[in-house]
């Protein structure tokens, strides 16, 4: 497997740009979300000094990352290149102090009660972008870097922290686990999802006695495999090592898998798979 | 190679659209232009040409063992269309996977349009796709098929949400955008292909050719599943996506449709053709009508009929089949039912 792990690390290496970040596919421009998982994979390595500098350096408005430069903000890549500087030991350049002040102080839009779905739509979190509504994805992400993040910053405001967690289970599928957005649509139960629940579940780590993260683990046991892909596979991988859980399963899936993680090519695909397969890993950018 | 943008681009308006949201949408039903009570229509007519025929192909296929390379291609012929040298990008619908469901474009049909493409001389042909809210789009490839067929024959895959941007100005302003950032590929193509299934749609009522489009609007820019589109409106979205990246053919996977509530909770549906055609208003109202809604009240399509293309039945010319070999009725939710056509 170390074959394997050298081949992910190699494949990031060939696709770091001449700026020193990566784009989600070789030749594209570098983005925020790529840079920052292959920062954690590479980290310890030239490629990786390299991608922690240009994170330090990575163009911000009002203290949020922007997702490329001369875009706009996204507030979950904000909080994964939140974890990548934590693990790093990385500062940005207008003070990490600075990011966290400004992740906290945007919110997804509160909307009126919906008869289309049982969700609290009053509750606030995180959205992909300003001015929309709050989804699990970015929700979890902000919510996991922020606790990351709390030991060593006083400013984290544990009311946010509340709100995004409570709105991560009220989020939840009745079976465990997450979907994207809304567990229920028009009286239809929706589906959970691998990658959306490995994250919320890395998220709510600090509340493993709540019923819906003992379920949400129990699915994400039972069906971790059942999403074949190098970032589905990778983050079941993540979050099952980190509640301590059996993993043999994904493990061999992610494995499995890797030829085809490898020919599409995606960056933050295969930086997400080279760090969670790597042995040297305790995946401590992402565990509380 | 001319781009999209150069080709087709033209500079932005300044004045603002009408926003038609989603909870506006039984009440433009009762409307007929929405868009004309907000005092001035959101597009310029002198921008569009509505042709006054468009032709609609049903080419029979009963069902996925058949050769989709043929079919396309008799439809390309029967259609008169020529793609020699044309750099195409196919847009497939892929927006989920479940077993034995009817959600996305059969991976098949995707292949056989491929190589019936390459064969009339188009000079390259990339598939790309960006999905709505499952934005890992390997394990839609993977677990659809498409990822096999893809390696077997060679053929490139664009992440449409992923992809390096461009931003270009909206043709229409039906949303209140002024421009929108689309995929460098998407743009760099000359000739886009529009393959979706044919479903009934929970919000939309039909998505076929036109609501497809909502898959090249990167997420990477926009969040999932396309927030500020569904802010806007989805019908407004739709439109402006189609004024402004204007597809040049439609290969609707009719064979198993969805019913019901669709886009991914409906039920399969076997209907057994494939429908094809270069106006893409005349082939989603045609498909509209195989299942039973009227094209007419359905609001983007009928908005749509004014400046994009044809929707009046006698302005569309039937190849292959007929359309009543294949008319039927969906069923659709209750709150679309009023848009049903009346059977004989």
């Amino acid at each position: 497997m170390s074959n394997g792990i050298h081949n992910l690390a190699e494949s990031l290496r060939r696709g770091q740009n001449a700026d020193g970040g990566w784009g989600y596919f070789p030749g594209k421009a570098s983005r925020l979300e790529p840079t920052a998982f292959a920062a954690l994979a590479l980290a310890g390595t030239a490629a990786g000094a390299a991608a922690a500098a240009v994170l330090h350096q990575w163009p911000s408005r009002d203290g949020l990352l922007l997702e490329r430069a001369g875009g706009e903000p996204n507030f979950a890549f904000h909080g994964v290149a939140l974890l990548a500087m934590r693990a790093c030991r990385n500062e940005h350049v207008s003070g990490t102090a600075a990011l966290i002040g400004a992740l906290q102080r945007v919110k997804g839009v509160r909307l009126a009660p919906s008869n289309t779905g049982s969700q609290d739509n009053t509750l606030q979190a995180w959205s992909w972008i300003p001015q929309t509504f709050s989804w699990v994805e970015p929700t979890a992400w902000c919510l996991l870097s922020l606790k990351k993040w709390a030991p060593m910053n006083r400013e984290v405001d544990p009311a946010r922290l509340d709100e995004a967690e409570r709105l991560l289970i009220n989020r939840s599928c009745p079976a465990g686990g997450w979907n994207y957005g809304n567990a229920d649509v028009l009286g239809k139960d929706l589906r959970p999802y691998v990658p959306t629940s490995a994250i919320a579940l890395l998220a709510l780590q600090h509340r493993r006695d709540h019923p819906v993260v003992e379920r949400s683990l129990a699915y994400l046991e039972k069906h971790g495999t059942s999403e074949r892909s190098g970032t589905a596979l990778a983050l079941a991988l993540l979050a099952l090592r980190v509640y301590g859980r059996r993993d043999d399963a994904v493990r061999s899936a992610l494995i499995g898998q890797l030829p085809i993680t490898m020919a599409l090519q995606n960056h933050a695909a295969i930086a997400l798979a080279a760090y969670a397969l790597s042995s040297e890993q305790t995946y401590a950018a992402f565990t509380l | 190679m001319p781009s999209v943008q150069n080709r087709r681009m033209p500079r932005s308006h300044s004045d603002g659209g009408c926003v038609l949201a989603r909870r506006d949408f039984l009440g433009a039903m009762a409307v007929p232009f929405v868009a004309a009570a907000c005092g001035r229509p959101p597009y310029d007519p002198a921008l569009f040409h509505r042709p006054s025929m468009s032709a609609v192909g049903l080419f029979p296929a009963a069902d996925y063992a058949a050769d989709f390379s043929e079919i396309v291609a008799r439809g390309l012929r029967e259609l008169g269309i020529d793609v020699r040298g044309r750099h195409v990008l196919l847009k497939p619908n892929m927006v989920e996977y479940e077993s034995n469901t009817a959600i996305n474009t059969h991976p098949l049909v995707v292949a056989g349009a491929a190589l019936a493409l390459r064969s009339a001389g188009a000079a390259d042909v990339v598939v790309g796709e960006g999905p709505g809210h499952r934005r890992d789009i390997e394990y839609l490839v993977t677990q659809t098929g498409l990822y096999d067929h893809l390696r077997e024959h060679r053929i490139r895959f664009v992440d449409l949400n992923h992809d390096d941007v461009r931003y270009v100005p909206l043709r229409s302003r039906f949303t209140g955008l002024e421009t929108i950032a689309l995929s460098s590929e998407l743009l760099q193509a000359d000739f886009i292909v529009t393959m979706p299934k044919l479903k009934t749609h929970h919000w939309a009522g039909m998505t076929a050719s036109m609501k497809n489009l909502f898959g090249t609007v990167p997420g990477a820019v926009y969040g999932w599943p396309k927030n500020i589109l569904h802010m806007k409106g989805i019908e407004n979205s739709i439109l402006d996506l189609n004024a402004t990246i204007r597809p040049n053919l439609a290969i609707v996977d009719a064979v198993t449709a969805m019913e019901g509530d669709g886009p991914i909770m409906g039920k399969p549906r076997h209907v057994g053709f494939i429908a094809m055609g270069s106006d893409v208003v005349s082939v989603d109202a045609t498909c509209a009508r195989i299942i039973g809604l009227d094209p007419a009240r359905l609001p983007y399509l009928r908005t749509a009929g004014r400046f994009l293309g044809n929707l009046d039945v006698r302005r569309i010319q039937q190849r292959g089949e007929p359309v009543s070999r294949y008319a039927t009725t969906f069923d659709v939710l209750d709150r679309f039912k009023p848009i049903r056509l009346e059977r004989p």
